[in-house]
């Protein structure tokens, strides 16, 4: 009986819709490698590129020297892709009347990957120097945690939860 | 049971498991409000810091990519942070205490 408890009680915990939504990057992720020629050779180019760059007086990150384009390019085109999945997630599971929790995690992803395609596509334009990367991508953690968290306080306010 | 924490429904005195919500005999749930409220309190103040910690974040991540030099004043950043979410958790458990 324990062990079927168990059991019943794993796959009540499991989030099937997530689980489905990291298939979704791999299949994007394999996808965008298979669609770019030279995508391998570009992002090892961009590692062996890496230099360390000071940020601020005796503060150092790494970063590429020269631009990758094509790396950055695939980058926006992963993140648009993962927008895409995000918001049929959220739709479904509106459709199917999951916790608010689960949705207001979906519309957290949703805000992650759009900050950080548009993050990609300053880089694809030449337009974003390391500062603004780093600065803009712990913006998008933080937009993300920021929406989920509100949405879940903000439903349990009005529905006196 | 071994290894799982078991509960006699108080409705028809079925053995069902500590994790689950309602008796699997009779379908009366199993859990006093009590339980649940401090399971929904600890939502709302992992809610509230995670909302503090995110809008941290999103403050640090903008000015950092509008040029300020966050590295000088490192310490005091952090500082408010902290103290920003210890207001903010106290303020809710203000409230929480004062509609109990």
């Amino acid at each position: 009986m324990t062990s079927t408890n168990g059991a019943q009680k794993g796959r009540k915990k499991t989030d099937i819709l997530g689980l489905a939504g990291f298939g979704a990057f791999l299949i994007i992720l394999g996808s965008t490698f298979a669609a770019t020629p030279n995508l391998v050779d570009e992002v090892r180019g961009m590692i062996l590129d890496l230099r360390l760059e000071e940020i601020y007086p005796g503060i150092f990150f790494p970063a590429p020297q020269s631009s990758f384009p094509i790396v950055y390019n695939a980058l926006y085109q992963i993140c648009i892709g993962m927008v895409a999945v995000s918001v049929a997630i959220l739709a479904i599971r509106l459709f199917a009347r999951q916790p608010i929790k689960m949705g207001a995690e979906s519309l957290g992803d949703i805000v992650f990957w759009a900050f950080v395609a548009a993050i990609a596509s300053m880089m694809v334009a030449g337009s974003a120097n390391v500062l603004m990367v780093l600065g803009y991508f712990l913006a998008s953690i933080g937009a993300s945690m920021v929406v989920r968290s509100a949405i879940v306080l903000g439903y349990n306010h009005l529905f006196g939860r | 049971m071994e290894g799982v924490r078991a509960v006699h429904c108080r409705t028809c005195g079925a053995l069902s498991s500590d994790g689950d919500a309602y008796c699997k005999s009779c379908g009366a749930r199993l859990h006093s409000d009590e339980r649940r409220h401090i399971s929904n309190g600890w939502e709302r103040s992992g809610n509230v810091w995670g909302m503090a910690f995110g809008i941290f974040l999103l403050l640090l991540g903008l000015a950092i990519a509008s040029g300020v030099n966050v590295w000088q004043s490192i310490g005091a950043i952090i500082m408010i942070g902290i103290g920003s979410a210890i207001l903010a958790g106290a303020l809710v458990g203000l409230r929480r205490r004062e509609r109990e």
